[in-house]
């Protein structure tokens, strides 16, 4: 159980003590010889006491046995510390999602999910509520990497913007390092989402099942060897065409689903071994090919992937030794395809095999952190002509490499951790260095913070985001000579002057490298080559958060920041009279705000959220013409000329603000002794916001989110 | 909750309600920038005719060519040097692929050295407008004939010439007095072709080899004899297809993807698209009687 604080106290009051991680393991170093009274305690369970005799250079390790606290089940409400992490409290970019913290955000499904929390946060733009495209902090999907249990997921998020393979009833935890992540992690340039899932329950069987009008789902844990070995499956199936498009009489060609499965076993007291697997799948239509979507026989383009993963985690706190280790082993892999639904002009085939083993040694204050990895990918698509100038083929990489990151300690508060990380790709003779830093200061109220760092990312994703209906990402080997590059800085400072208020403040500056764009064309074409870009992402948010119970939590949390790509294409050049043209990529949203309320009275619970962005950038144009290439003794009578957009500079339009406000309503019911009914009611997009997710500008199609939804829900739960 | 978390909701409030205020309700979005440019025109004089033609097109804000079958556009040119105007006539004309377009016939014959300018002007008076001056011939220098394994060549160097020319031509002119009604032919040689044009810059001009031996079989096809015959030679000649000094592409490189871009390769002021000239320069030599020899021809009055 993570977050279950462990204290050790002695006669004279000095006090021990460490918060368990997120595989429930905890240390405490450096404590005297002696006698002491420990502590565990956890909000929703009886505190657990027991006298303990430290000696002197020896280890001692204890298994403590939480036991549930059942005067916080029922209608009862228990003041006490709130489960959530928090928006403010961000550290280096890093910030922490409990189970607790999504389900403040209003969600058309009564079982939350980690997504809605997601796009709520500062710095993470979502291409609208359908998609599934999260750019981080300037980054680009393809540049996230999203972890489950250690398995490495391609594609994360459903084609409807309002979930991801991560409902939150399975996550244990969700570390979002929006920029300057350690040395454990590597291979993408912008974030990484870090996800631990739950582990079933041990003693009994329980489970969920819901009911809503974009998915139902079903959870199922128990124990397979009562106190050793449990396991835990979910299942969720969209039924929106069934549920949700009736309600708002509109085509929503959208379906998904999710399965998960995990069992977890306790090998003695010193390891643990779980095996996670996941599969998904999506598909639908975003939008329409302007050149042929014309006459009723039409079929739009669909796009439609499956993802799969599995992996084993065995974990080591031996008893003699101040050591924790893991060993991880997974395989993921992806199926994406773009076009006809029965004859794709694009595919892709990624798959991904990794091993890799992390080891902290404890020595007095300090933990050295060290790691070894191998991993082997095959990448294979077919483009169908997207890029004229890409010719890819069935490539193999293999990447081994290491890191280490001592973290020190020196004084109280005060975390410094150097990293660096080796990474080599044999079979490309590539050899990346990738030195890493971060630094967390505690003093009082304050905290200050910052983290850099250097990445590299061999494996890449292409797509082309002048067509916002194709999301079609085909993933392939960077060229050598070109491999995408990023620097990070972050700099931050977080202030809890109360129990009912923390801020925080978060500056940030990346520096991308090699990136591939799509070529800058006239031609109305979805065909193009693709061309090298730099660019930058740079901003700030701030966080204010009020409340310190269950009882009322409200955040408000604005992020400003401006991603600039510079290009130095040729014919961006002629067009524009600039050595290096500079544009704002089509995800480069400048101003955000969230605001969040969750109220409890009387047993339900009431949340609201608000979120606006400044209007995202699309390419302007002076209309439409042909053109006739004068390049030799041309008949002008005769000769047709080819159709052509009259683009000025890159994406100088700003598409409308995006906001929107949901509510939801629920409360849960107790149906039986451990049987609990929980209903659901709210509006998605309160105020019928037409909000819009594209603009075809050949049909002048418009393609808006979803309008007013009213959603409601039931969930059945036997805990 | 004390009086200091009452005050900070409000303080939050405002500001909040502010900047939902401020967002506005705009929900529409409008795609196209509003520009004085109306019209994108194609096309060129060219000396060696008596119409000449400009295909005219309006800015659409509709992807779909509906394929007007009315422009509000009246097209004229201005000789700079004379003052003279010709207006120019619309035609509706329906393209190979089904397309209909615009093409603007001016009947007249644009003289060398001559700047031209034309106008399209909207009933409203929205202009677009565009100038050449007609490219003409000043010198050009003949270099002295080389013998060597390859056979006779000789260049030809233009001077004033600085780019590519679309299309050169050497000619043969012969005398055959077995017709004493046609004496004199002239086998034309096409060097390269549209897409492969021949020569390269020289000292900011043009420089031609003319091959001789490798001339020889297409010139006694074309006159019928065999590639043994050996043809009386009067004269020689070379005749350039040559662009306006305005014809020239952003890094002397006719690419699609570059060109394609708007404005990119452009001097319509008002509008889109290129208006330019062209002129065929042509000139002639002699050679001399050993040369003739040994390029595979007969020197006038020489012996067969």
């Amino acid at each position: 159980m993570p977050g279950v604080n462990v204290i050790l106290t002695n006669a004279e009051g000095e006090l021990y003590g460490a918060a368990a991680d997120t595989d429930g393991f905890y240390v405490i170093s450096r404590v005297p010889g002696g006698s002491y009274q420990l502590k565990a305690s956890f909000i929703g369970f009886k505190d657990f006491e027991q006298a303990v005799v430290m000696v002197a250079g020896e280890i001692q390790s204890l298994n403590i046995e939480l036991v549930v606290d059942d005067t916080t089940l029922g209608e009862l409400v228990v003041e006490g510390a709130r489960e959530t992490a928090g928006v403010a409290n961000i550290t280096a970019g890093l910030q922490t999602i409990r189970p607790a913290d999504i389900s403040l955000v209003p969600s058309p499904d009564i079982s939350a999910d980690l997504v809605n929390y997601l796009t709520a946060l500062p710095g993470v733009v979502s291409q609208g509520d359908r998609g599934g495209q999260l750019f981080i902090r300037g980054g680009e999907p393809t540049q996230n990497m999203v972890l489950l249990d250690g398995m490495q997921i391609f594609q994360p998020f459903h084609i409807v913007g309002f979930f991801s393979a991560f409902p939150s009833d399975i996550i244990n935890t969700a570390d979002v390092y929006a920029g300057g992540y350690g040395s454990k992690f590597g291979g993408r340039l912008s974030s990484v989402i870090d996800i631990t899932a739950r582990t079933g329950n041990k003693r009994r069987f329980v489970g969920a099942a819901t009911l809503a009008p974009f998915v139902s789902t079903l959870r199922l844990e128990g124990p397979l060897i009562p106190g050793k070995v449990s396991f835990m499956a979910s299942i969720r199936e969209s039924v929106i065409e069934q549920g949700a498009a009736k309600l708002i009489d509109e085509e929503l060609p959208f379906a998904f689903g999710d399965v998960f499965a995990k069992i977890h076993a306790n090998l003695g007291k010193s390891a643990q071994l779980s095996i996670s697997g996941i599969r998904t799948d999506d598909q639908g239509q975003l939008g329409l090919d302007p050149l042929l979507a014309t006459g009723d026989d039409y079929i739009a383009d669909e796009v439609q992937w499956e993802s799969y993963a599995i992996g084993s985690r065995l974990l080591f706190l031996p008893s003699s030794l101040p050591v924790f280790a893991e060993v991880l082993v997974n395989y993921s892999d992806l199926k994406n395809q773009f076009g006809p639904p029965l004859d794709p002009t694009q595919t892709t085939n990624a798959t991904y095999f990794s091993f890799a083993s992390n080891v902290t040694h404890s020595i007095g204050t300090t933990n050295f952190n060290w790691g070894l990895f191998l991993s082997s990918s095959k990448l294979d698509s077919n483009l169908g002509g997207l890029f004229q100038n890409v010719d890819l083929k069935i490539e193999y990489i293999t990447e081994v490499g290491a890191y280490i990151e001592p973290e020190f300690n020196p004084t109280e508060g005060l975390s410094i951790q150097p990293g660096l990380r080796l990474q080599t790709f044999p079979s490309k003779s590539e050899t990346f260095f990738e030195p890493r830093f971060r630094l967390v200061w505690n003093t009082g109220i304050h905290r200050f913070s910052t983290a850099a760092g250097i990445y590299h990312q061999e494996i890449t994703g292409l797509n082309d985001r002048r067509n916002a209906g194709d999301i079609f990402t085909a993933w392939t080997a960077a060229p050598s000579t070109v491999i995408p590059e990023a620097k990070h800085l972050i700099a931050g400072y977080r202030i809890a002057p109360t129990d009912w208020l923390t801020f925080s403040a978060e500056g940030f500056y990346k520096d991308l490298d090699n990136l591939v764009v799509p070529e800058w064309t006239a031609y109305p074409r979805f065909t193009t080559n693709i061309q090298p870009a730099d660019g930058s992402a740079k901003g700030f948010d701030l966080r204010l958060e009020l409340g310190s119970s269950d009882n009322f939590q409200a955040t408000v949390s604005w992020g400003r920041s401006e991603v600039i790509y510079e290009s130095t294409a040729r014919a961006l050049q002629l067009l524009t009279g600039d050595d290096v043209v500079e544009y704002n990529p089509p995800h480069d949203r400048k101003d955000q705000l969230n605001v969040m309320t969750s109220m409890k009275v009387k047993g339900f619970n009431f949340n609201v959220r608000w979120q606006m962005g400044t209007g995202l950038p699309f390419n302007e144009s002076l209309g439409f013409d042909r053109w006739i290439m004068l390049d030799s003794l041309v008949n002008v009578a005769e000769v047709p000329g080819e159709e052509r957009v009259l683009y000025g500079r890159p994406y100088t339009g700003r598409l409308p603000t995006y906001h929107r406000l949901d509510v939801s309503l629920d409360r849960e019911f107790r149906v039986g002794p451990t049987t609990f009914l929980t209903f659901q009611t709210g509006v998605i997009n309160a105020y019928d916001r037409r909000n819009l997710f594209y603009l075809d500008l050949f049909t002048l199609r418009r393609v808006d989110q979803l309008p007013l939804i009213p959603t409601f829900g039931l969930k059945l739960e036997f805990k | 909750m004390g009086i200091p978390f009452k005050r900070l909701l409000r303080f939050l409030i405002v500001p909040v309600f502010g900047v939902l205020l401020l967002t506005g309700c705009e929900e529409e979005v409008n795609p196209f920038v509003e520009e004085d440019r109306f019209f994108t025109l194609f096309g060129y004089l060219d000396t060696a005719s008596n119409n000449q033609y400009v295909r005219l097109m309006e800015l659409r804000t509709e992807f779909a060519d509906a394929g007007e079958t009315s422009i509000d556009a009246i097209v004229t040119t201005t000789e700079i040097e004379t003052g003279e105007v010709v207006a120019w006539r619309d035609s509706l004309i329906t393209f190979g692929d089904g397309t209909s377009g615009h093409v603007f016939v001016g009947n007249f014959q644009p003289v060398p050295g001559w700047r031209y300018q034309l106008d399209v002007t909207r009933s409203d008076g929205k202009r677009a407008t565009a100038t050449t001056l007609v490219p003409e011939l000043e010198v050009v220098d003949a270099r002295e004939p080389d013998v060597g394994f390859a056979g006779v060549t000789q260049k030809i160097f233009w001077p004033q010439v600085d780019f590519i020319p679309f299309r050169v031509e050497v000619w043969y002119r012969t005398l055959d007095t077995s017709l004493p009604s046609l004496p004199f032919r002239e086998a034309v040689v096409l060097y390269g072709d549209a897409h492969s044009r021949v020569g390269e810059l020289e000292n900011d001009g043009w420089e031609i080899i003319v091959r001789y031996a490798e001339d020889k079989e297409e010139v006694s096809k074309q006159l019928g004899v065999s590639e043994g015959a050996q043809p009386i030679l009067m004269s020689m000649g070379m005749r350039l297809t040559m662009t306006d000094d305005s014809w020239r592409p952003p890094d002397g490189v006719f690419s699609e993807e570059i060109l394609v871009q708007p404005g990119t390769f452009s001097n319509v002021e008002g509008g889109f698209g290129f208006f330019g000239s062209i002129n065929q320069l042509s000139y002639e030599w002699t050679l001399d009687p050993s040369i003739t020899s040994q390029a595979g021809y007969t020197y006038p009055g020489g012996k067969r």
